[in-house]
């Protein structure tokens, strides 16, 4: 992304010369800009402090900015209240069976609609974008009911049950693609030169061929995009599990942190708290900080189209 | 449209609609592209079927728990759910709290946009920084709000040290709100990667002639910047509406008895179509809620469109 000077006073200001003037704005951009980034940050150094201070800290009136004494006391009494390791790897296992699905789904979709030619192929499309209007809360109810039913016939898949209470209703959809998603990548894939295509053609290879080693390397930017999107959609997801799984050792992390509830109002239960929301954060935060170049890059180039 | 100012419409080049089939090469074409959209139209047919079987539900009663199916109540379910004292209509007002805050929203990642799109070093730091609140999920956001506004923790600590009584964020409904839209005022800082994407699409040929006409950075913003950025503020608006209609993961861990500061005065339209459906076991409620929901957002979206034409610009000249 470059960077543009976007607004630059070009007002002459008496009594000030250019470089006093420009030296003013340079410090009042980075006041403000530190401002914003403490107050964006702050919450977050807050979590990460607070899950390892002993209990009497985390009452202390002011609240210590920098902790005096570190504790892992917090994270055995949270895992009293939910099997909190256990989810975590209930939700990597999910999130991964998305994001496999998402990638596979939207890429082959967005590869036909953009590339090959066949009959109702823009209804497919406008079908895909009409889906985007509709709120999913309309579907909420029905596809449990749906769910349910799937999860009592006996046709289930290779002899899996995929019904309620399995992780069936929130994997499968990941694989009938996403609209917005489909909608992305063919953009991207609408911007790949047809040479390359055709080339491979004369030489014989087939679509799939030209889909898996022509286009999927050249979208790695999108494609990036959209692994995190559903990686961090699936993660952060409270409705799906929290309707579909009952189990508190089936359930996500995300549904987990409300496992720690009024039951746990007592006074020692804060830092388990802190320390269960610090469980569900460092995941998700350390997936970011290796891809955020990739992933604020793709959000631009998607708000752009 | 993909198809190439060469070729021709498959029906037309091998005569009629299965003209595609007679040559292997555009059959193949054919076959796979049905193929690979085959998931998509799955999907599709799959959610139209639930859309179609949800209006169907709405208008019927009965529970999870017994076996007995469906019962036809007519619109029994809309007279309940549209009663002036139902949970469900006090739900939609209070969401439209979060509705009207949209606006507010946006000018703050416009705000932000504005910084970030300063020629300063440090920019790339400032935007991954920007974008953090859009990471983490609302469970975790609402457990460290929760302390960050109780009694004795750091917001109000802040307060008092500059001489303002704190009210009690945790315990009294309206405060307990006020905490929220902080809550939805500070998650609106990733928006600026959207408002962001909008000022560098902006040609710098406006700049550079406000620069010769002697305008000043202020006019510069009202007559240039904010002009060309409307269609991407009302992209924005759109999309905002729509998304503050169905709030519920911070309501659900902030009101429910996730939290312990469970507040049935702050639940909105979506968290009582849950109620209805699940907790309360009542899906046909929840069903008819859902429906009246998505209508509801619809009209919105309708009156956006239409009131568009009063303040967006899409040229300037």
């Amino acid at each position: 992304m470059a960077v543009t000077a976007a607004t630059t006073n070009v007002r002459q200001v008496r009594g000030l010369s250019t470089s006093s003037r420009e030296w003013a704005r340079l410090a009042g951009v980075y006041f403000v800009m530190g401002l914003v980034t403490i107050i964006l940050a702050f919450p977050f150094y807050y979590l990460a402090t607070s899950a390892f201070k002993p209990t009497a800290e985390l009452f202390e009136y002011p609240p210590t900015l920098f902790p005096r004494s570190f504790t892992l006391d917090h994270f055995p009494l949270a895992f009293q209240a939910a099997p909190f390791p256990r989810m975590l790897l209930n939700t990597l296992v999910i999130c991964s069976i998305t994001v496999a699905g998402a990638a596979i789904s939207n890429s082959l979709a967005a590869f036909a609609i953009a590339r090959l030619r066949f009959p109702f192929r823009t209804l497919i499309f406008g079908c895909m974008l009409i889906t985007l209007m509709i709120p999913g809360w309309i579907s909420l109810v029905p596809a449990y009911v749906f769910w349910r039913d799937v999860g009592r016939t006996t046709l289930s898949l290779f002899g899996v049950n995929i019904g309620v209470n399995t992780i069936g209703p929130l994997v499968i959809p990941a694989f009938l693609t996403s609209a917005y998603s489909t909608f992305l990548m063919r953009q991207y894939f609408m911007t790949i030169p047809k040479e390359l295509e055709e080339a491979a053609r004369i030489d014989g290879a087939t679509y799939f061929r030209i889909y898996w080693n022509i286009f999927l390397p050249l979208s790695f930017p999108v494609l990036a995009v959209i692994c995190l999107g559903a990686f961090m959609a699936s993660w952060n997801d409270l409705l799906g599990p929290l309707i579909y799984l009952s189990k508190p050792e089936n359930q996500t992390i995300t549904v987990g942190l409300s496992y720690l509830n009024t039951q746990h109002m007592g006074v020692i239960y804060r830092g388990a708290r802190f320390a269960a929301a610090l469980m569900a954060a460092i995941p998700i935060l350390t997936l970011y900080a290796f891809t955020n170049k990739y992933l604020i890059r793709g959000i631009v180039l998607g708000g752009l189209k | 449209m993909t198809t190439s100012p060469v070729s021709v419409p498959a029906s037309r080049k091998h005569g009629g609609w299965f003209g595609w089939w007679r040559s292997p090469s555009r059959r193949e074409e054919v076959l796979t592209g049905w193929l690979f959209v085959l998931p998509a139209v799955l999907g599709f047919v799959l959610f139209m079927y639930l859309n179609l079987r949800g209006i169907q539900l709405s208008f019927t009663d009965w529970s999870w728990i017994s076996r007995r199916p469906p019962e036809f109540v007519g619109l029994n379910n809309y007279s309940l759910i549209l009663r002036p004292d139902s949970d469900f209509l006090k739900g939609m007002v209070r969401t439209l709290i979060y509705v009207m805050f949209v606006p507010v929203s946006i000018s703050i990642a416009f705000s932000i946009a504005l910084l970030a799109n300063q020629a300063v070093k440090g920019q790339t730091f400032f935007r991954v920084v920007c974008y953090l609140p859009a990471i983490t999920g609302a469970g975790v956001l609402v457990i460290v709000w929760t302390y960050l506004f109780s009694v004795d923790g750091p917001v109000n600590f802040v307060l008092r040290g500059v001489g303002i009584d704190p009210p009690r964020w945790t315990t009294v409904t309206e405060w307990k709100q006020v905490a929220l839209l902080l809550l939805i005022a500070w998650g609106a800082a990733p928006g600026m990667i959207i408002s962001l994407a909008g000022l560098q699409a902006i040609p710098k040929d406006y700049y550079d002639a406000a620069k010769v006409d002697g305008a000043s950075s202020w006019r510069t913003l009202l007559n240039i910047t904010i002009p060309l950025m409307t269609p991407t503020l009302f992209f924005q608006l759109v999309l905002g509406v729509i998304g503050a209609w169905q709030t519920f993961d911070i309501i659900y861990f902030w009101a429910t008895p996730g939290t312990g500061l469970q507040d049935a005065n702050l639940w909105t339209a979506s968290v009582q179509i849950y109620q209805y459906a699940f907790a309360q076991n009542r899906p046909g409620l929840g069903a008819a809620a859902a429906i009246v929901l998505g209508l509801v957002i619809l009209v919105f979206t309708v009156i956006n469109f239409v009131a568009q034409r009063r303040w967006v610009t899409y040229d300037i000249t």
